[in-house]
C-alpha cells in the first residue's frame, strides 16, 4: 500500500485519492496501515500540487480541510493542515483560521496558516 | 520567503577585530551536550552547560572545573554576558534558531551539521554572522582533515582533468527494522517541549530521540543532510565549486521503511545536474564502494584525465596514494589545514578558537556551508514533492514551481522566531 516516491509516477490515480477515506485508515489502531495512510495523503497532496493542476489541487485542499475539521484524532487532523499549508489557497487558510485556538491543533493551524501567506 | 541575505552570501575575508586580543581566554557556553555535543566542552573555560535532557547535562558537569550554570534553557546561556562563544550540539530543528539568537546575543558560533532544515533558515544563519559580524564554524569538519586536504590538491591542480561526474556511496538510513513504539509520557529528566521547541507537537516515544531524531522529517530527514553534509561539503571543496551559482536541477526517489515510524526515506537515490560548468552530482543510498578503495561511506570523483576516491570526509577520511603523494606546485591550489598533532575534529575546533581571535572566517565558515546544505535540503523537497525541481542560488527560490518554494521555509511552532527571543 505504501508508494514509493517516484519521479513520474502515476499521478492519474493519485490525484484522484479518496482523502476521507485515507484519513480513516490514518486513524486506525493498526499502526503499518496508518503509517502508510500518512504517506499517501502526503504523495496524493504533493502530487495535486505539481504545476498546472489547479484543479485536482484545489480539490486536494478541499478534501484536506474537511478531515482537519473533523473528529479524527488529533495527528490525523494535524497532518492534514500541514499538507494544507503546502496546497491551500487563501481560501483554505480562512476556511481552517477557526482552528487557530484549537487547544490541541490550533499551533498546527497556525503553522499552515502561515505558510500560506507566506507563498508568492 | 524573503530573502534578507541575497547581499551577505559572498565570501568576504576578513571582518573588524572583536575585543579579543592574542592571550584572552575564550569562556564557552555549550549548548546540547549529548552525542557529538559533549566532544565540544571545554572543561577549563566553560561557565554554563545547556540540555534538555538532565542525564546529558550532570554527565557534562563532571567534566567541568567549578561550577558552571546548568540549564535546559540556552536563552538563559546567551544572556550571560561572560560567555564569548557558544558551541552548539542539538538535533537539526535548534540549529538555526539558536545560531541566529547567538549572533544577536555578541557570541561567536560553533554549529554542529547539518547547518539547518530550510533555506531560509540557512539565509538567516549567514545574515546574522556576517550582521553582528560573528564568527560561525559550522561543524563539518572534513575541511580541517589532512587527507580530504591532499584529494583537493589533486584534483584543484588538474591532475584528474575537468571534474564531469561525482558519485557519492552511502549505507542506508538506521530505520530498518519493524514495531511501532507506544507514545508515552517523556522521562522526568526530559523537557520534551523544548526538546521540540519549534517543530509541530508529536508524542514522545524513545525511538525518535537522541540519536534516531535523524529519521523524522521534521528532526533529522535523514543521513542525506546529516553525513550528507559532510560528503557534500568535500565535493564542493575538491570540485572548486563552493560558491556555484548558476541553476541547479534536482530529482530524487526513495523509499521509507514501512514498518517503523520514521518518515525519512531510508533509501535514497538522488541526481543533481549543475550549470556553468556542467557536472553531475549523484547521491547512492545505497550505493557501492569503489572497488580500489574501501569505505563506509565516500565519494568517486570522474575528471576527463583520471578520477579519484575519497573514503569518508568527516573526521575520518581517506584517499589514494596519488593524492596522498602529490605535492602541489608553488603557485598552485593548496588547502591549508591546522598543523597541531590533534584530531581531525579538535583541528576545527582550533580553526574557530583561532578565527575567534584573528576574526578571519573560519574553513567552515557559514557561507560556504549555507551553499554546501542547499543540495540536500532540495533533495528532500524533490522526494517529498515526487517531481524534479530546478533551485535559483541567485534568488534562492525554485524556477516555477509555486508549492516546492511554500518548502524553503518551515513556519515555527509559537513562540519561536528567527527574529529573536
Amino acid at each position: 500500500m505504501e508508494p514509493e516516491r517516484v519521479l513520474g509516477m502515476n499521478r492519474t490515480t493519485l490525484i484522484v485519492a479518496d482523502y476521507g477515506k485515507l484519513a480513516d485508515q490514518m486513524s486506525g489502531s493498526d499502526s503499518v496501515t496508518s503509517k502508510a495512510a500518512k504517506l499517501e495523503l502526503e504523495v496524493a497532496a504533493h502530487a495535486a500540487a505539481a504545476p498546472g493542476q489547479n484543479a485536482a489541487r484545489a480539490k486536494a485542499a478541499k478534501s484536506l480541510v474537511d478531515v482537519a475539521k473533523s473528529n479524527r484524532p488529533r495527528l490525523v487532523r494535524a497532518h492534514a493542515l500541514r499538507l494544507i499549508g503546502f496546497v491551500g489557497s487563501k481560501a483554505d487558510a480562512a476556511a481552517v483560521a477557526g482552528l487557530t485556538k484549537h487547544p490541541e491543533i490550533g499551533q498546527d493551524a497556525k503553522i499552515a496558516i502561515k505558510r500560506i501567506q507566506a507563498a508568492k | 520567503m524573503s530573502n534578507p541575505a541575497k547581499s551577505a552570501i559572498g565570501f568576504p575575508t576578513y571582518v573588524p577585530q572583536s575585543a579579543f586580543g592574542a592571550n584572552d581566554r575564550i569562556v564557552y557556553g555549550h549548548i546540547g551536550v549529548g552525542g557529538m555535543g559533549s566532544s565540544h566542552i571545554v572543561g577549563d573555560s566553560c561557565a554554563a552547560l545547556c540540555d534538555v535532557d538532565a542525564t546529558h547535562l550532570a554527565n557534562a558537569a563532571k567534566r567541568v572545573q567549578g561550577k558552571p550554570m546548568l540549564t535546559d534553557d540556552y536563552r538563559r546561556v546567551l544572556d550571560r554576558k561572560d560567555i564569548d562563544a557558544v558551541t552548539i550540539g542539538t538535533p537539526d530543528h535548534w540549529h538555526a534558531i539558536m545560531a541566529v539568537h547567538a549572533c544577536m546575543a555578541g557570541k561567536d558560533v560553533y554549529s554542529e551539521k547539518p547547518v539547518c532544515k530550510t533555506i531560509e533558515e540557512g539565509l538567516a544563519m549567514v545574515n546574522a554572522a556576517r550582521r553582528y559580524k560573528r564568527i560561525m564554524q559550522i561543524g563539518a569538519q572534513g575541511r580541517s582533515n589532512p587527507k580530504v586536504a591532499a584529494a583537493a590538491n589533486y584534483l584543484r591542480n588538474g591532475k584528474a582533468g575537468d571534474i564531469k561526474k561525482v558519485v557519492i556511496w552511502h549505507p542506508e538510513n538506521l530505520s530498518s527494522g519493524s514495531g511501532f513504539e507506544t507514545p508515552s509520557n517523556p522521562p522526568a529528566h526530559m523537557n520534551w517541549d523544548m526538546w521540540l521547541g519549534p517543530i509541530p507537537y508529536r508524542p514522545y516515544t524513545a525511538e525518535t530521540v537522541h540519536f534516531n531524531f535523524r529519521w523524522m522529517m521534521d528532526s533529522g530527514a535523514g543521513f542525506i543532510r546529516d553525513r550528507g553534509n559532510h560528503a557534500i561539503s568535500c565535493v564542493m571543496l575538491l570540485t572548486g565549486q563552493d560558491a556555484w551559482s548558476s541553476p541547479v536541477t534536482v530529482k530524487a526517489t526513495g523509499k521509507t521503511n514501512p514498518n517503523r515510524i520514521y518518515d525519512a526515506p531510508q533509501s535514497l537515490n538522488v541526481t543533481w545536474k549543475f550549470r556553468n560548468p556542467e557536472w553531475t552530482l549523484e547521491w547512492n543510498q545505497p550505493g557501492e564502494a569503489n572497488e580500489r578503495l574501501e569505505g563506509e561511506w565516500g565519494a568517486t570523483y570522474y575528471g576527463t584525465k583520471d578520477d579519484l576516491i575519497l573514503t569518508g570526509g568527516d573526521g575520518g577520511a581517506d584517499t589514494e596514494p596519488k593524492a596522498i603523494d602529490y605535492v602541489p606546485p608553488t603557485g598552485g591550489f593548496k588547502h591549508e589545514v591546522e598543523p597541531d598533532n590533534v584530531d581531525v575534529t579538535e583541528k576545527h575546533r582550533r580553526n574557530w578558537r583561532k578565527c575567534i581571535k584573528t576574526r578571519e572566517l573560519p574553513v567552515s565558515d557559514i557561507g560556504i556551508q549555507y551553499k554546501t546544505i542547499i543540495l540536500p535540503i532540495i533533495a528532500n523537497i524533490a522526494y517529498m514533492v515526487g517531481r524534479e525541481l530546478t533551485f535559483d542560488p541567485k534568488t534562492n527560490r525554485f524556477i516555477n514551481d509555486e508549492e516546492a518554494n511554500r518548502f524553503l521555509s518551515d513556519p515555527y511552532r509559537e513562540p519561536w522566531s528567527l527574529k529573536g527571543y
